[in-house]
């Protein structure tokens, strides 16, 4: 890795129908899936901040998407779905104020008191992005093969995961 | 008013103005009715009932009682008046303003009559009646402001400067002024219309006194400078003009009027010799942009201004100056750079730099180092990643502008590659498209574009232009209504509403593409209309700016609207219109839409065919006459339904239909469009062009030199001057069998005072090739002067001589290839056109349109 830049200045923006094509367009330049209109529907419909932009000068160039999942056993976790920036725009530490996103969700959103656990899929060729999330406290639990159905090759995939200390309801 | 009845009828009377005025109209009928029933022959009431029903659209019946009451006392003002105020929302304004005068005839002190009368000439431009009717005004009610005001306005617009300088002075001295913002504010604006009045007159002397003596009551400080600076320039009190130049930069430094008068104060009053004013004007650029280093218009300008001379200080200055647009992300770079594209050294400057900038990109991920001097302080360290793509964005918009599509085409690919979240590169590669002759994908790109933001009308607009020019319209039509305020009125009637008028033109050129003549007319004549409402908008500002004496907006409205149909909307809706017409008249089988009539006379001969065009000509004319005598028979049922149903002009005969039919020679409505067109765009040669169709058409030869005269004498090198000229001369002047019936006198006037007089004693061929040689730097020409070799073309040696020059496209845009392969179509052989689109195909093999 190249020596670590300041930071950029960003900012956040949200997403819904009338832009909801720029997030698209994002993502098909990002990631080797295609997701269905469905996924995006759900973009527009979650809750505050589980979905986030991030604008460089003006422009789009990453976004994070993140999705709430309660377990069996009453713990819940964080899922994040997407997170990315466009190639030119990387090395600036954008993709990490998108991830600390996630973390301040974990601090202070009402939906994740009792989340224990972030995790996310990563693409097992893909090491630019697991150094990155190895380098911010996330491990690698399992290797899934046959994760992706098509156009991804090898179709393998790690589970990462990184364990929260839940904040609890009253604090 | 009313006086012929007894008291409870009068006071009726009284009640029923009362109602019209206060607009209701039921109340008035039912009054009306109530007087008629005692005295039916009353004519006053009669023709106030009529003014109620013109009010609820029942204009047959409108008419019919109003000369009826006129009928029955033609001594009464009322009645006369009440004629005048019905033909003026016709809009008939020569009818009205007749049955006015003919009411003050017998009334002649009558206030109302008279400021309605007034209203109409200042509407009419009928300045020597509108100032007399302002006279007696004036002695009538000198005690109301607006009389004086206006009397003043009507001694300026007949140049009578001082007369209206000593009314507003008069009127001044009589008024008590208030203390209040308002009162001040007026004052103040009636103040600034009197020094525009001095100015105008030339007495910039007087002008500038007059200033200095108001400048504490005027609150429209920028207009006050700005009076003192154009009074100051043309007396040359250039040391004085300078200051005031200065100052008004100093309020807003964006401005190049400023500038320019700042550049002329200094330069004239240091006496500066022709050779070195821009090196001066650039100084003196370079010296306010050193204490305002914000401001982008000292910078900009020195490059319009350097010569070829300073090519390298020209290469420095853009360079620091682009940087701030690539720095920032600024989209408008290739926009605020058009104007340097007119010099050829200039735009391979443009090009060096940018690419050098996207190489010293690629190679160190930084712009090139600048050295460190006055014009731009630039940071060292690596440049943002935006700025690759800024950079491959303009070299996209750049070798689009220069015609190098495929270098275009490279580029905004490149650059939506690296960042493909950017709306603009979208609507750039849509242009880029469009340029290639790629309509379809063009529209697909602007509608990528226009989903990436659906709350953005820009976009949807850009999209909806570019469905229609693929004759999209159902999509088009979709899309645009998106963004119109729903409801149960259709979106083209709310287009309507709105005066959406480059709508209109786009969506009436896709109707012409799609041969549907009715609607295409239908679209056209909106544009119009429009126009026309433009005009009889001014009634409420004749009023109302009298009364809130903002005279000097009032003045510019006068002004603007004398010239409102030079507009580029109305000019382009006209043109499009002749030409239809024109095709109309030559292709009569279009009008029926029958398909099988045009592909039968496709397989006559031309002898055969122009007879069968001919009967149906005729056999149209005809019906139409028919209809018209049927439509008069059904005329009392339709004035009863008629626009009374709350139907939108757009929607009643939506298709056009009934409009197509309602025009019976289509060489007489073009006629009647080209007046137009002469007057308002004289300096256009598709005019001429224009004309000189409508003229050969008509056999009106006399028109036809005409307008080959006009063309000429507009732009004398232009493929349309040179293919009139050599027209004029094989249609007419040589073409016996066609004039055969003309008089001897036109045909001695056309011969005398035709051709011949450009031409001069070189053969046809000879003028054209000179031409050609002359002009061989504009693509334009050159295939335009290679037209009209073909036209004179005797033999095939000369016809294949002529189609090489047309089968040389470079530098020619597809614009210009689909203009003449539609142009050659119309005379050429088909062999021959053919070859010329399969020329125009390999040039832009993308080309998605028919030709």
């Amino acid at each position: 890795m190249s020596p670590r830049q300041e930071r950029a200045a960003i900012e956040f923006g949200t997403v819904n129908e009338k832009n909801l094509v720029q997030l698209q367009r994002l993502n098909t330049a990002l990631f080797p899936v295609k997701y269905n209109d469905k996924f995006y529907q759900e973009a527009i419909r979650a809750p505050d901040g589980f979905v986030r932009l991030a604008y460089f000068q003006t422009i789009l160039v990453g976004a994070v998407m993140v999705r709430f999942e309660s377990n069996a056993n009453g713990s819940s976790r964080l899922y994040i779905m997407t997170l990315g920036v466009l190639a030119p725009y990387r090395e600036r530490g954008i993709g990490a104020q998108l991830l600390d996103h996630v973390f301040e969700l974990l601090a202070s959103h009402p939906l994740c008191s009792n989340v224990s656990e972030i995790a996310l899929h990563v693409h097992t060729e893909n090491t630019e992005a697991i150094a990155f999330y190895k380098n911010r406290g996330f491990e690698v639990v399992e290797l899934i093969e046959k994760y992706y159905k098509r156009g991804v090759d090898p179709p393998d995939c790690y589970l990462l995961s990184k364990k929260v200390e839940p904040r609890g309801n009253g604090s | 008013m009313g006086s012929s009845l007894p008291s409870k009828e009068q006071s009726q009377f009284r009640q029923l103005v009362k109602f019209y005025e206060t607009k209701q109209h039921k109340k008035a009928q039912k009054t009306a009715d109530g007087i008629l029933k005692k005295f039916p022959n009353h004519g006053e009431t009669l023709a106030m009932k009529g003014l109620v029903l013109n009010s609820v659209n029942k204009k047959e019946e409108a008419y019919e009682l109003v000369k009826l009451g006129l009928k029955n006392d033609l001594k009464s003002h009322v009645c006369w008046h009440v004629y005048g105020l019905l033909y003026r929302s016709d809009r008939l304004y020569v009818d009205a303003s007749r049955a006015y005068l003919q009411a003050l005839r017998i009334d002649p002190e009558n206030v109302q009559i008279l400021r309605d009368l007034a209203l109409l000439q200042i509407q009419t431009r009928h300045f020597e009646g509108f100032i007399s009717t302002r006279r007696t005004l004036l002695t009538l009610k000198p005690g109301q402001k607006n009389n004086w005001i206006a009397f003043a306005l009507a001694n300026h617009v007949l140049k009578n400067y001082a007369e209206a300088v000593k009314i507003i002075d008069t009127y001044s001295a009589t008024i008590v002024p208030g203390d209040d913002r308002e009162s001040v504010y007026e004052r103040g604006e009636l103040q600034l219309y009197k020094n525009s009045i001095l100015e105008e007159n030339g007495d910039h002397d007087a002008a500038l006194k007059h200033l200095e003596r108001i400048k504490d009551i005027v609150v429209d400080r920028s207009a006050f400078l700005e009076a003192q600076a154009r009074n100051l320039l043309a007396l040359e009190r250039n040391k004085e003009a300078e200051e005031i130049a200065l100052e008004l930069l100093e309020r807003n430094m964006e401005n190049s009027v400023y500038h320019e008068q700042y550049h002329q104060a200094v330069l004239s009053d240091e006496n500066v010799a022709e050779e070195h004013q821009p090196r001066r004007k650039i100084e003196l650029c370079d010296e306010l942009s050193k204490s305002n280093p914000k401001m982008l218009l000292p910078k900009r300008m020195p490059l319009d201004l350097l010569d070829q001379g300073s090519k390298e200080d020209f290469v420095k200055r853009l360079d620091s100056y682009v940087r701030w647009f690539l720095e920032r992300g600024v989209p408008a770079l290739s926009v605020d750079l058009k104007s340097l594209y007119r010099a050829e050294w200039k735009v391979l400057a443009i090009e060096k730099l940018f690419t050098g900038f996207e190489n010293s990109l690629k190679e160190s991920g930084a712009l090139p180092a600048v050295d460190n001097d006055t014009h731009s302080p630039v940071k060292s360290g690596n440049s943002s990643p935006a700025v690759v793509f800024w950079v491959m964005l303009f070299l996209a918009q750049h070798y689009d502008r220069i015609g190098d599509l495929d270098g275009a085409l490279k580029y905004i690919n490149r650059a939506i590659e690296h960042t493909p979240t950017v709306i603009e590169a979208f609507q750039v590669k849509a242009k880029i498209l469009k340029h290639c002759g790629n309509l379809t994908e063009a529209a697909e790109c602007a509608d990528a574009a226009r989903k990436m933001d659906l709350a953005d009308r820009y976009l949807n607009t850009k999209c909806t232009k570019y469905n229609l020019r693929c004759n999209k319209v159902e999509e088009a039509e979709a899309n645009v209504a998106l963004f119109t305020r729903d409801g149960e009125t259709r979106g083209v009637q709310a287009l309507y509403d709105m005066q959406c008028m480059w709508f209109e033109c786009e969506i009436g050129d896709a109707y012409i593409r799609m041969k549907k003549p009715g609607l295409a007319l239908k679209n056209l004549k909106a544009v119009e209309r429009h126009f026309d409402d433009f005009i009889e908008d001014q009634f409420d500002f004749h009023t109302y700016c009298l009364r809130k004496e903002t005279m000097r907006s009032y003045v510019n409205l006068l002004l603007v609207e004398d010239e409102i149909r030079s507009s580029k909307y109305f000019t382009r809706a006209a043109k499009a219109a002749i030409r239809l017409h024109i095709d109309l008249h030559d292709n009569p089988q279009q009008k029926d839409g029958s398909a099988e009539q045009a592909a039968a006379l496709a397989n006559l001969s031309v002898a055969e065919r122009k007879k069968a065009q001919s009967k149906l000509r005729k056999s149209q004319a005809k019906k139409a006459a028919a209809e018209e005598l049927k439509k008069k028979d059904n005329g009392k049922a339709d004035g009863k339904k008629g626009k009374g149903g709350g139907d939108g002009w757009m929607e009643t005969d939506p298709d056009g239909s009934e409009l197509l039919k309602g025009i019976k020679d289509h060489m007489v409505e073009a006629a009647r469009l080209l007046r137009e067109l002469e007057k308002y765009a004289p300096r256009d040669v598709e005019t001429h062009e224009l004309a000189f169709e409508v003229a050969i058409r008509r056999n009106k030869y006399l028109q036809a030199l005409r307008a080959v005269n006009r063309a000429a004498a507009v732009q004398p090198r232009s493929s349309a001057s040179v293919n009139l000229v050599v027209r004029l001369r094989l249609d007419v002047e040589d073409n016996e069998e066609k004039t055969s019936s003309a008089l001897p006198e036109v045909l001695e006037v056309v011969s005398t005072c035709g051709t011949h007089k450009i031409v001069g004693d070189r053969s046809l061929s000879g003028y054209v090739n000179e031409i050609m040689t002359d002009s061989a730097q504009s693509s334009d020409t050159r295939l335009g002067c290679g037209m009209a070799l073909l036209r004179i073309a005797g033999n095939e040696n000369e016809r294949s001589r002529a189609m090489e020059v047309l089968q040389d496209l470079s530098g020619a845009s597809f614009k210009t290839c689909r203009q003449l392969a539609s142009s050659l179509s119309s005379f050429a052989k088909t062999e021959e056109v053919e070859s010329f689109k399969e020329a125009v195909k390999e040039k832009y093999p993308q080309c998605t349109v028919p030709l």
